[in-house]
């Protein structure tokens, strides 16, 4: 396994690494040069990476010994190295591949999914696509650097907090080169400048600079090409200094105007300067003197695109009651603390500083004259506020007032000057929108009346109108409206814009209010994603029945309560009483949901009793999930609903054809894995489903994959999403999710990236965001544990076995164990056969652990174990809902490789303690776990011995055994860690064991007879010792259908 | 006149200053058109034209505009180039202060001249201070060149003139520097009134570049982290302020206009075209 690194180097490159962990731990004691022991010779890495990288070697400071340095908690070893009483600093020489920015570039950007990086790796990648939006956003200028062209970024505003947390969040590895730059902040500098230049070129093709400037002046891109690998660098300067051509370059190549730049010439060295802004050649050719008057004026130029430490404000007043002048006032404030405003008159009256802002300017009254000059090059209507020598304000009618409104406020506001508006402007209801009236076909709220005829593409009655403000308003009302042609107007006290637009459009919808209106079109418009006919936005939406149920935000609490059916056995607690109306009224109303309570809340339960519910007769329900949770399905479904039949379609030997249809006839639940159900895709599409359930229905979150088109694919009248990871943040796999539920509900996928992934994701756009709250609402019950209607009856500690199933080469590996051991153990008596029973039942762990734990071969983790997939489903939602978890096993090894494991798969730090850590490591270990802010880890894996007692971990309110000790006391007592004086959340957990193994057997007799069970097992494993060769043998021996694949 | 001389061929020249326009009327913003208009009022039109190739051609070398007096260098048929020089009296510093009273009188003016622009109104101040910008005669200019032509101008002040014209395109302020103030010396009267006597100077604006935003921010180093070298010393919370979706080229229209020697305006025409490319 190769963890691969990166380090920005003082040469201004992307230096890749890699640690190997097949590689020896230590360097040998007294080698002349310091080697890192595991990093990755250059061959391995140009066939991990690519070959575009330059192989060099680069110096790094890394902690750890003289001899060993640490390994990155994402490396997996199968031992664990003890951990050094002190951490020192030594220099190691690194192989590494260096890229130049335009190739770091395109190789960030492009990241492959399946590398496992370091998280300084994954910091640039993230460095990088900032460095794109920001050029995607024109917040960058030309500059020199050096004897350079370059694109410089411009970091104002909310781009300045995105860098510094970006600078924060840099892991000290990436900085690390020995004589390299000083810290986070210098190397992160160098890097997003870099970056920028590079993200600018990419969209400038080369062709494009030479044809923006004629032949002469610029560096020939011909003789200055480079070799792809940095070593035409020499040339490049040859040709450069020769190259000063002609004073003035012109642009009048074919390729400029097939471009759309139309000819362009700038003086000399300016003209080389613009050509060597494209393309990849940065050097330009201008003599020292013509540079440095470059830089002198681009930096006169450029002066005011930051923005200073004060800024002009613009206050837009509205006129008193009765009158009509409205005003602009003008202050300055301070840009790093926006609460610090003085207003423009008082600035005029005090002849020098101003007391308030004398830790920001010093000469208030000339920066508040540069900044309204520099205010009115945008907004030219300022300019006759100027007139007087000490201007305060500028007095506006009601069409200037709109005009500013309009055009200048967001303009301005975008330059960086403050701005601010009347509340009025951002509300809806200050213009002319329409109002609608639908109604569902007669039923009372809270039920469905009839079942035919329903769904997203149901028919309603409906009646448009005009609104403004809160009030409706008649044809004849808008027609006068519109005579009196002005923008703004004083409505009952309210002011109100009349844009002429706005008012044709209603005219239009009055004239022709539409045809035809489905339930999906509602949801639409109540959302506010689709306009009224004619193009009025919908201002508010009446509507009865269960089509108010359907629009209202809290559809769970207002629906009839259904009751638990009496065929489902256990009580369902309240809210899963609503849960369950809800799944019940989407049935009803044909439309299919999405069921995303936090974990822990029972949303199997809730399934259970939808299911237990059904009509005898209705048809079977399908239900996939993933492989790891078929056994827990089967198990609850004979708890909770011992009624329904249930089949269970997997593995080689599953039924085809006729004898599956056949099954399934005779069945009410057929579970199916997602691998089977996009293998047998079109033998599940032909037969009739009443219900098609996806649990952990993340694993459809990418749209594209096989399992997500099999599904989609698979018609059924009731289609349900099952998940635990809050989809509301997650926009592209929200959408692939509804369209599994509700297709065509959001669009199509690249229309819904265009109105909202990218607006929420890329520019936090929260009217995007509350949009798609809005259409997707009713389709989504989440319910989470802090809100405390529902915390309020929930159990403190909720404890549960969860059953894995053993992939096929845990359980070959298994069965092979099993018929050694057992021959051995036949052969064997006395201590001998003690310690081979014992020995049997480590491996036998091991084996339901991880088959890389027996073998240990260092071999990779990801697929190969039931554990570890139900485990990573588990912490993602964990993870997802900003929780903690403790891990516990009692082997350190394996510990180890679940650290370095789910450190690479979540990017996410992950603690871990075991017996090789000293006291104030892991004091200092508990204190950071403890402190639960957002740059404490997580997870925490601890070694059963070394950390099942003494310490108080409550910053955890999950806790996972993945294996077992079986022994209740010790297996309490760690869970005690989180369980303890402090905790103030429910406590999740979590005891792991794999089916039809030796494990779920002593489970069954633990929990079955717990008694006895104290008395026998109590001790650990002593017992075992005990048994006959064939009470070992049923014990043991692997049952069949404990695989799933 | 020419003619006097046998066949005298102009020399080529490399490197000189070229005027950008290639045919029609030289100078674009209003300060040219302005300054041009009055030197054709002066009825010099014929001779003036015959500068105009030379300007495009590239003749004249040097030009440096002083309080008084424009110099330059144009290359004619003679080895040594000739020396041309254009003088204009400069403004007493009475007018000057009369000058600034009336400006300060209209924040527009400083704030414009803050901002780094001249507006075009500024002549009519001149005017009503009884000391008009450009020359009311042509007797005002004193223009003299070291070519053996006897014509005023010949055409080498001719091209100056349409350099100088193109100079006023590129940096307006050129013309009060003429006049005898740089923009720097006018502003420092015009603010004078408003400056504290103990007044701070300015703390200076912000660079362009990430290292700017980066300032004072305060990062731990290696050694202080030894154990959390692999990993992110404060982790991101995904979290973001919105920002808003603006034109591409914002930027370039929130500057002021770029000096001459970076092209003025037509940098930001050339540039505009790569901004909405990077979209």
């Amino acid at each position: 396994m190769i963890v691969v690194h990166a380090v920005w180097s003082a040469r201004g490159r992307l230096c890749l690494w890699g640690e190997d962990s097949a590689l020896p731990v230590a360097a040998p004691a007294r080698s002349r040069r310091r080697v890192h022991p595991f990093a990755c010779p250059h061959e391995s890495l140009t066939s991990l990476l690519d070959t575009k990288g330059v192989a060099t070697e680069i110096e790094l400071w890394v902690p750890g010994t003289s001899t060993a340095p640490v390994a990155s908690p994402e490396l997996v070893r199968d031992e664990v190295a003890p951990v050094p009483a002190r951490l020192g600093r030594h220099a190691w020489t690194v192989p590494t591949l260096e890229y130049e920015p335009d190739e770091a570039f395109a190789r960030l950007i492009d990241q492959p999914d399946d590398l496992v990086c370091g998280a300084g790796l994954r910091m640039l990648v993230a460095v990088a696509g900032f460095a794109c939006d920001l050029v995607n956003r024109g917040r960058l200028l030309p500059t020199v650097v050096g004897e350079e062209a370059r694109w410089s970024p411009v970091v104002t505003g909310p781009d300045a907090d995105t860098l510094r947390a970006l600078a924060l969040a840099l892991p000290p590895s990436v900085s690390a080169e020995v004589d390299g730059l000083a810290g986070a902040g210098e190397t992160l500098a160098a890097a997003v400048d870099a970056l920028v230049d590079a993200a600018a070129r990419a969209t400038l093709p080369r062709d494009l600079g030479s044809a923006l400037v004629s032949s002469g002046s610029a560096v020939s891109s011909g003789s200055a090409a480079r070799s792809g690998r940095g070593s035409g660098r020499g040339s490049g300067r040859g040709s450069a200094g020769s190259a000063v051509g002609s004073a003035v370059a012109t642009a009048s190549v074919p390729a400029a105007r097939s471009a759309g730049l139309s000819s362009v010439r700038l003086p000399g060295a300016a003209g080389a300067w613009l050509a060597a802004l494209t393309g990849r050649e940065r050097r330009f050719a201008a003599s020292a003197t013509d540079r440095d008057r470059l830089v002198e004026e681009l930096a006169a130029w450029q002066r005011d695109a930051a923005g200073g430490a004060v800024r002009a404000l613009f206050r837009l007043v509205e006129p008193a009651p009765e009158e009509d002048d409205w005003r602009l006032d003008f202050a300055l404030q301070s840009a790093d603390e926006p609460s610090l405003v003085v207003d423009a008159e008082q600035v005029w009256q005090s002849r020098g500083a101003v007391a308030a802002l004398t830790r920001h300017v010093g000469r208030p009254q000339e920066t508040l004259l540069g900044e309204l000059g520099r205010a009115s090059r945008l907004y030219p209507e300022l300019e006759s506020a100027l007139r007087t020598a000490q201007p305060v304000a500028l007095d506006l009618d009601a069409a200037g007032a709109h005009r500013l409104l309009r055009e200048g406020a967001p303009l301005l506001s975008a330059a960086g000057f403050g701005v601010l508006l009347p509340g009025w402007w951002s509300r809806p209801s200050a213009r002319l929108g329409a109002r609608l009236s639908a109604r569902s076909a007669g039923a009372a709220p809270g039920t469905v009346a009839k079942e035919s005829g329903l769904g997203l593409e149901t028919l309603v009655e409906y009646k448009w109108q005009l609104a403004l403000g809160d009030e409706p308003l008649s044809e004849e009302e808008l027609r006068r409206l519109t005579a009196l042609k002005a923008p703004l107007v004083r409505l009952r006290g309210q002011w109100v814009e009349l844009d002429p637009r706005r008012l044709a459009a209603g005219l239009r919808m009055m004239a022709e209010p539409g045809t035809q209106l489905t339930v999906g079109d509602l949801l639409h418009l109540a959302g506010g994603a689709a306009e009224a006919p004619g193009g009025l936005p919908v201002v508010g939406i009446e509507a009865d029945g269960w089509l108010a149920d359907l629009l209202a935000a809290d559809v769970d609490r207002r629906l009839e309560t259904v009751a638990a059916p009496e065929s489902f056995i256990g009580t369902l607690r309240p809210y899963q009483e609503r849960g369950l109306s809800w799944l019940h009224f989407l049935q009803r109303a044909r439309l299919g949901g999405i069921l995303a309570d936090d974990m822990g809340l029972g949303k199997t339960v809730q399934l259970l009793a939808l299911l237990a519910g059904d009509d005898p007769g209705v048809g079977p329900t399908l239900l996939v999930c993933p492989m790891s949770l078929v056994g827990n399905w089967q198990r609850e479904a004979a708890k909770f609903a011992p009624g329904l039949r249930v089949h269970v379609h997997h593995g080689a030997e599953r039924a085809r054809g006729k004898a599956f249809a056949r099954a399934v006839a005779e069945a009410d639940l057929v579970i199916t894995t997602y691998a089977i159900a996009a293998r047998d895709a079109v033998g599940l599409a032909a037969l009739d489903w009443h219900r098609l359930v996806v649990d952990e229905a993340q694993a459809i979150k990418n749209a594209a994959t096989r399992q997500a088109t099999a599904l989609r694919q698979v018609p059924a009248r009731h289609r349900i999403a099952v998940t635990g990871t809050p989809v509301e943040n997650r926009l592209a796999d929200l959408w692939s999710i509804m369209e599994f539920a509700n297709p065509g509900l959001l669009g199509s996928a690249r229309r819904f990236k265009e109105l909202y992934a990218e607006p929420v994701e890329r520019r936090g756009d929260e009217q995007a965001a509350e949009r798609l709250r809005r259409i997707t609402q009713p389709f989504v019950l989440r319910r989470v544990k802090t809100d405390t209607s529902i915390i309020s009856d929930l159990p403190e500690k909720l404890e549960m076995d969860v059953l894995c199933n053993l992939t096929a080469e845990q359980a070959s590996l298994y069965q092979a164990v099993v018929e050694d051991m057992l021959g051995k153990i036949e052969r064997s008596e006395g201590i001998e056969r003690r310690g081979l029973v014992l020995a049997t039942m480590t491996k036998l762990k091991q084996v339901c652990n991880h088959p890389a734990q027996l073998l240990r071969d260092g071999s990779r983790l990801a697929g190969r174990s039931g554990k570890l997939a139900r485990l990573e489903e588990i912490l993602d939602e964990v993870l997802a809902a900003g929780e903690r978890a403790l891990l516990f096993t009692q082997y350190a090894e394996f510990g180890g490789m679940l650290r370095g494991h789910l450190s690479a798969r979540f990017g996410r730090e992950v603690a871990f303690l075991h017996g090789g850590v000293g006291k104030k490591e892991r004091d200092v270990l508990v204190a950071r776990f403890q402190e639960a802010g957002p740059a404490a880890p997580p997870l925490f894996v601890l070694s059963l011995k070394a950390g099942g007692t003494g310490l108080t971990l409550t910053a955890a309110n999950h806790v996972v055994h993945v294996d077992r000790w079986w022994n209740p006391a010790v297996e309490d007592q760690a869970t005690d860690r989180a369980f303890r004086i402090g905790q103030r959340r429910s406590v999740q957990v979590r005891k792991f064991v794999c089916a039809g193994t030796v494990e779920e057997k002593i489970a069954a007799m633990i929990r079955d007879k717990r008694g006895l069970a104290a008395k026998i097992v109590g001790a650990g494993e002593q017992w075992l010792t005990e048994l006959s060769t064939r009470e070992l043998r049923d014990l043991l021996t692997l049952d069949a259908g404990a695989v799933v694949e | 006149m020419d003619d006097f001389f046998p066949r005298a061929r102009t020399r080529r020249v490399d490197g000189g200053i070229r005027a950008r326009s290639t045919r029609g009327a030289i100078g674009s913003s209003w300060w040219s058109k302005r300054f041009l208009e009055v030197l054709e009022s002066f009825a010099l039109g014929s001779r003036l034209t015959r500068g105009k190739s030379y300007a495009r051609a590239g003749q004249v070398l040097t030009l440096d505009v002083e309080p008084g007096a424009v110099r330059a260098t144009v290359q004619g048929s003679r080895v040594k180039p000739y020396k041309v020089r254009v003088g204009l009296e400069p403004f007493e510093d009475e007018i000057w202060a009369e000058v600034e009273l009336r400006l300060a009188a209209q924040a527009l003016f400083s704030a414009q001249l803050l901002a780094g622009e001249l507006p075009a109104e500024i002549e009519g101040v001149f005017a009503a201070a009884g000391a008009p910008l450009f020359p009311r005669a042509v007797g005002d200019l004193a223009m003299s060149c070291s070519c053996p032509d006897s014509a005023v101008p010949c055409k080498h002040i001719a091209a100056t003139f349409y350099l100088l014209a193109e100079a006023f395109d590129d940096d307006p302020f050129q013309i009060l520097h003429w006049r005898g103030r740089s923009r720097d010396e006018l502003l420092a009267g015009l603010l004078a009134g408003l400056r504290a006597e103990d007044g701070a100077a300015e703390p200076p604006a912000r660079d362009v570049g990430a290292a700017a935003a980066l300032r004072d921010l305060h990062a731990p180093q290696l050694d202080e982290m030894l154990d959390r070298y692999w990993l992110p010393p404060v982790p991101l919370t995904g979290k973001t302020r919105p920002v808003l979706a603006v034109e591409p080229d914002l930027l370039l229209r929130q500057l002021p206009t770029p000096g001459p020697r970076l092209g003025g305006k037509a940098l930001v025409d050339a540039l505009r075209p790569l901004y909405r490319r990077m979209r």
